[in-house]
């Protein structure tokens, strides 16, 4: 029974080694040849002024939502590939339905301006 | 093979430390992110008995699990945007007019 | 695979709030900014659905292969649902304006919270009842916090919305349980399945008592279900080693799943233990929006919970009737004591619905056909009363969200005598005062109750409904015998007036012809 978890564990210790390593090497492998100009936060560029934890614009989470929600019914479009011709026509007609419901819903988002980033 | 019992185990805990979070934490954000913890958990029982019975009921469920919490996220995010625009917190101790 | 013609045919009513709220949303797309249309269109709406309804009460049919169940019941509480939605519609244009908010988006919100219940109310698998109630919670979040400007609407919806997740939460994973021990997630399967799931069980007692119903009974707090009910006997269950599917486990988890299910639902229905967003939520939530959660919301949440209760569980439930009956005389008791010391009438009537939610749970507790029938004409009855006291709420509201108080209702009967008989009216029915419909409610319940030997439940239905009165009938003294200021500010929209009307009428006739 415990022979069946020897994959997952391998694979934690992959994921965690590879990590490590590639974290580790870039220390020792990479010339480090320090100057203030380097350690400051923007090597060329101004000094920061403000603190980086500000408010982005709200037009980036409008976009951001609104991919989640349309982006996450692909997933049923997925069984509806993959047994496209066992469903036959109702499927084609189920899914056709679907679709359209999300359409008007992307009609509505697209005449409320929500799509538009200016 | 691992056995049933194994995954009902992990989804329980999962489930927990979601439910803890949830209470615990006074961060929206947090919160709302012990909550998806949640119903991922639900989904990973929903998976772990639709493979152990055969049926495919519990991996159709799973899907609509996803797409419900989607919209969800869509709409709580929205909410407590709208509330961090008029008050500047997310924390939930400060959110407190009202009061029985 | 595949659908029938029939099954568009049996869903009239829920095809035509689709069809609506896919219309209105076209329109407002089309042309931004007329939410004059959209209210006459989905008041249409409404009123077309609900005839179809009442035309469909007489066919029983399954739809969608197994997955709906429309007849009687499910019709019934379409109609319901298509009454408060088109009284909740009236009485928001008004109020609406008066606070510069009215835009269509109302009026879409409502027509699919209105198509999650009716879902809800048909449902014949647990699947469909969780997508109803996701689309009902869904969309009344957002009316919840329709205000976006107002700092109380906001609070509300997002209280709302985290409670709401969390309790959505608990349902899934028990709707999770009662599928992996049930095999399936259909009503008529799980029904046959359950004397044999509930019997076959080794050890009933211990399951009973160390598991959920205890603690979610004696703690009464969510984090007491977590942390004592769910972890220990799922742990346990994992332990012994036994694959699920062998009887004594399987019993166990089932069990487990229908508590958590019955948690989540009472989440929905604000019932004691789980009651804590509502006063918030109610009191925050603008007026229309709050009746149609009290109402509507309830009403279909129950459309639910009866469901699981008699189709899915049946009537070999010992242990889950003790567990409701428990819940039922915790919510009467709570909501009418703490109702006693609000002198907000929103808060007042948020508190006075977690007691209504105690005297609907006791005749599902009750477990018999009275408690069904008692419970359906208590939801109708409810309704109508509720919302109608909301109404005259939204109208006496002003912008700042003052005058909410009860003592600013002083007064009142001088300045409008209509209004203040109406609320009255139905004051006198939330009381349970003959021969109006809210005391017909109280006593199908409690008939229910005392059928099913539960005759301590309806005493603590009979006691707590005489606490309720002294507060229900407080508005009324107040309006009635205090000198006040009581003032509507402008003019009370026409359409409000209809819904108090149409309110009223009902509460008479279903009082007077039961």
């Amino acid at each position: 029974m415990i022979e069946s978890y020897i994959p997952i564990f391998i694979m934690i210790v992959g994921a965690m080694g590879f990590a490590v390593v590639m974290g580790k090497m870039n220390e020792f492998v990479g010339p480090k040849r320090p100057s203030e100009e380097k350690l400051s936060t923007y090597e060329s560029g101004m000094e920061p002024v403000r603190s980086a934890r500000e408010r982005f614009s709200v037009k980036f989470y409008m976009v951001a939502m609104l991919f989640i929600v349309f982006d996450i019914e692909v997933v049923f479009l997925y069984p509806w590939a993959v047994s496209y011709k066992l469903l036959g026509t109702p499927g084609f007609i189920t899914m056709f339905v679907f679709i359209a419901v999300l359409l008007v819903g992307y009609f509505y988002v697209w005449r409320k301006g929500a799509l538009e980033w200016d | 093979m691992i056995p049933l019992s194994h995954y009902l185990i992990v989804s329980a805990t999962m489930f927990v430390i979601g439910s803890v979070g949830v209470l615990s934490r006074r961060n929206a954000i947090i919160v709302f992110l012990s909550i998806e913890l949640m119903l991922n958990s639900v989904n990973l029982t929903l998976m772990s008995f639709s493979s152990f019975l055969g049926d495919v009921t519990g991996q159709m469920l799973a899907f609509f699990v996803m797409t419900v919490a989607a919209a969800e996220a869509a709409v709580g995010l929205a909410i407590i945007i709208a509330l961090f625009r008029r008050k500047q917190t997310v924390n939930l101790d400060e959110i407190n007019i009202m009061k029985w | 695979m595949g659908f029938q013609i029939s099954d568009i045919a049996n869903n009239a009513p829920l095809f035509t709030l689709v069809a609506t709220g896919l219309v209105v949303i076209l329109l407002e797309s089309a042309k931004s900014g007329k939410p004059n249309v959209s209210f006459i269109v989905s008041l249409a709406g409404f009123i077309l659905s609900g005839l179809l309804a009442v035309g469909g009460l007489k066919t029983e049919d399954v739809s969608f292969g197994g997955m709906l169940m429309n007849g009687s019941y499910s019709n019934f509480f379409a109609i319901v649902f298509c009454l408060t939605g088109s009284l909740t519609i009236l009485i928001s244009k008004s109020y609406l304006e008066r606070f510069g908010q009215f835009r269509s988006e109302f009026y879409i919100l409502v027509l699919f919270a209105a198509m999650g219940m009716v879902l809800m109310a048909s449902a014949n698998d647990l699947i469909i009842i969780f997508l109803g109630i996701e689309l009902m919670s869904v969309s009344l979040y957002v009316l919840a916090g329709f205000f976006r400007t107002q700092d109380r609407s906001n609070e509300s919806a997002l209280k709302y919305f985290l409670l709401g997740a969390f309790a959505t939460g608990f349902l899934l994973y028990g709707i999770a349980l009662v599928y992996g021990s049930a095999g399936s997630t259909n009503f008529s399967v799980i029904h046959n399945q359950a004397p044999a799931l509930m019997k076959n069980q080794p050890l009933p007692d211990s399951v009973v008592q160390a598991g959920l119903p205890d603690s979610v009974v004696q703690a009464g707090l969510p984090d007491s279900v977590v942390q004592a009910g769910l972890p220990d006997s799922v742990v346990q269950a994992g332990d012994s080693g036994l694959p699920a599917g062998q009887a004594g486990l399987a019993g166990t988890i089932f069990l487990l799943g229908l508590g958590l299910v019955i948690v989540g639902l009472a989440f929905k229905v604000a019932a004691a233990p789980f009651h804590m967003w509502a006063p918030d939520v109610y009191d925050g939530a603008p007026t229309p929006a709050t009746g149609f959660m009290a109402t509507a919301a309830k009403a279909a949440a129950f459309g639910a919970f009866v469901s699981i209760a008699f189709k899915m569980i049946g009537s070999t439930s010992g242990t889950i009737s003790n567990l409701l009956a428990v819940i039922a005389a915790a919510s009467m008791i709570l909501g009418n004591v703490i109702a006693i010391s609000q002198s907000n009438i929103k808060r007042m009537l948020a508190y006075s619905s977690i007691a209504h939610a105690g005297y609907m749970l006791s005749g599902i507790a009750a477990a018999n056909v009275e408690g069904q029938a008692g419970v359906m004409y208590y939801v109708a009855a409810y309704a109508c009363m509720t919302l109608g006291a909301f109404a005259i709420v939204s109208i006496l509201e002003r912008d700042d969200a003052a005058n909410l108080s009860i003592d600013g209702y002083a007064g009142l009967s001088a300045k409008h005598p209509v209004i203040a008989a109406a609320l009255a009216l139905f004051m006198f029915s939330l009381a349970g005062i003959p021969p109006l419909a809210g005391f017909f409610g109280k006593y199908y319940v409690f008939l229910a109750a005392v059928k099913a030997d539960m005759t301590w439940l309806a005493i603590v239905g009979v006691l707590t409904s005489l606490i309720s009165a002294y507060y229900y009938l407080r508005v009324v003294v107040v309006m009635y015998f205090k000198e006040g200021e009581a003032a509507v500010e402008g003019r009370i929209g026409m359409s409000t007036v209809v819904a108090i009307a149409v309110c009223a009428y009902l509460v008479v006739q279903l009082g007077v012809y039961p």
